[in-house]
């Protein structure tokens, strides 16, 4: 994954940033390459299904746990090293 | 009011905050269930004229195994769209139908039933879809048959029954100016604490619109198994009601004109028996009440058993209330009819008890027809056809639990209390305003006060 300093995290909006991680909801494997740093490019077949805005909402900076709120569902998980990035970005 | 502005989030989102829910039988072993958002409406109000949300998700929920959870949900999703982007007008000339081309800004909707059972997940069918509101009753050369126009609106769904969403006259009647100036009933208020000269009460809303989403359906659509229930006394006949609005959890603006919204749908207004969360629950909780669903109204049941209202009725009004004054036991008849449903026994021929579980729902004995003499007073006037049997739109539900917390409905548990004399006659005057009509048919609720029309001249 290429580094996300704040001006391309903010250039890059809801949808930018959330493409990013929009490979999450497709289960384990994908949650343990992001755990691990490694991250996979997102296939054409998966940029294309994200059809309408993605949200992340960091619900605790302490322990990294996120919650991604995408069409009418929400899924939480932990990346401590994805919320400092999201933070350090932000300053 | 019943539920207008009642909290302090939802006072501020209009559109998603559920005014009223009624539920009573009709014929052909039907239930009609209506639900009103959006108080408050000032007929007059364009060029931008009420409408739903397109954003909000509005839910009817039936429960039908008194565990104050939903077995039964009926979804509505609205959509707007423009017909003419250069005009800032609602309409270019007379709106003769719902596919007019001089109406420039319409909404259309769906509905989708949620079935809801332990043994399996969701299963939810779409009963209908692109099914057309109404406009707003703007005046008479833009809406000159505007009752036409309502019963265009009218539509079937599949396996039985009939919607209807749009602008409706408020059905609604209280006296909120005195009501919300500590406690005056105007036709009384020569008692008050600080005295006035009686007078007669004055109807806040006997011009206000609402919009309305009815739905009349069989019976058998609602009951557990399927059944029409014939007696009263039978577990299976009641049925607990209430509506809701859900927004998603997360809302960002991209332009001024543009917003996204994604995530699980948040419930911010529910709405069972009247008055439960405007004057039960405190400031401080209203919010949270809102959030949440009946089942987890055990939380708000202390409030129910020692209602604050009735400890200001013999402050405000001294000397007149002695008897409540003394009642500090808990309301147990308070807690029954809000938040249980009355148990069999208590009522000769009557019950509408859901079971041990504390959810303010309105509970419907379905198994009870409708009353060829309505009484306002429903079941505290002797008629078990009205509230809190389900609610009617004639219901007087202001002077019904006025009356109830004053003491009036203490001896169904206590057969020693004697409810003071003014407990059964207090009042806020409202009953009866004659502007305000109803329909003999769905969605019964009446035709909504035009803008040219309101206020007169």
């Amino acid at each position: 994954m290429e580094p996300v300093s704040r001006r391309s995290f903010l250039s890059k909006g809801s949808l930018g940033a959330v493409g990013a991680i929009g490979a999450l909801s497709a289960g384990p494997v994908a949650l343990a390459a992001m755990a691990s740093g490694v991250e996979e490019p997102l296939s054409d077949e998966e940029v294309s299904a994200l059809t309408g805005p993605l949200f992340l909402h960091v619900r605790d900076a302490a322990s990294g746990e996120i919650e991604v709120l995408v069409d009418e569902s929400s899924v939480v998980f932990k990346d401590p090293a994805l919320v400092a990035r999201m933070l350090r970005a932000s300053k | 009011m019943s539920s207008h502005r009642e909290a302090p989030s939802i006072s501020k989102d209009p559109v998603a905050d559920n005014t009223d829910t009624y539920a009573f039988v009709t014929p052909d072993a039907t239930v009609t269930i209506i639900t009103n958002y959006v108080p408050a409406e000032v007929p007059a109000g364009g060029p931008n004229f009420y409408e739903f949300g397109d954003d909000v998700l509005y839910e009817i929920h039936i429960d039908n195994d008194g565990d104050g959870r939903p077995d039964v949900t009926y979804q509505f999703r609205f959509a707007t769209t423009i017909r003419n982007t250069d005009t800032f007008l609602y309409n270019t000339g007379p709106i003769t139908s719902l596919d007019s081309p001089t109406w420039n800004r319409r909404q259309t909707y769906s509905v989708t039933r949620v079935d809801e059972t332990q043994r399996e997940r969701a299963r939810t069918t779409l009963l209908a879809s692109g099914v057309p509101c109404p406009p707003c009753n703007i005046g008479p050369r833009s809406t000159p048959d505007y009752p036409a126009l309502a019963a265009a609106a009218v539509t079937s769904l599949t396996g039985g029954g009939w919607v209807f969403a749009g602008q409706r006259a408020d059905p609604f009647f209280v006296d909120l100016g005195s009501i919300f100036d500590l406690g005056t009933l105007r036709p009384f208020e020569s008692l008050h604490l600080i005295p006035m000269a009686n007078a007669s009460g004055v109807d806040t809303l006997k011009t206000s619109n609402v919009h309305t989403i009815a739905l009349r359906v069989p019976i058998a659509a609602l009951t557990r198994g399927g059944t029409v229930p014939t007696d009263p006394l039978g577990a299976g006949s009641v049925l607990g009601i209430w509506g809701s609005a859900s927004r998603q959890k997360a809302t960002v603006r991209t332009h001024p004109e543009s917003t996204h919204s994604a995530g699980p749908w948040v419930q911010v207004s529910r709405l069972g028996n009247p008055l439960f969360n405007e004057v039960i629950v405190p400031m401080a909780d209203k919010d949270r009440w809102n959030a949440l669903p009946p089942s987890a109204d055990a939380e708000f049941a202390k409030y129910v058993a020692q209602p604050e209202l009735a400890k200001l009725l013999p402050v405000l009004y001294p000397g007149v209330f002695p008897h409540l004054a003394g009642l500090t036991a808990d309301r147990a008849d308070l807690l029954a009819i809000l938040l249980t449903g009355i148990p069999p026994g208590i009522i000769p021929g009557f019950q509408n008890f859901t079971g041990s579980t504390q959810a303010d729902m309105l509970r419907l004995n379905v198994a009870i027809p409708p009353a060829a003499a309505p009484n306002r007073l429903g079941l505290v006037g002797g008629d078990p056809a009205g509230f809190p049997n389900g609610r009617r739109l004639t219901d007087d539900v202001v002077t019904i639990e006025l009356r109830a917390v004053a003491g009036v409905t203490y001896p169904l548990i206590d057969h020693g209390f004697v409810p003071d004399a003014a407990a059964g006659a207090i009042e806020d005057g409202t009953f009866g305003h004659p502007g305000r009509t109803l329909l003999n048919h769905f969605p019964y609720v009446g035709t909504p006060y035009s803008g040219y029309d309101v206020p007169a001249a």
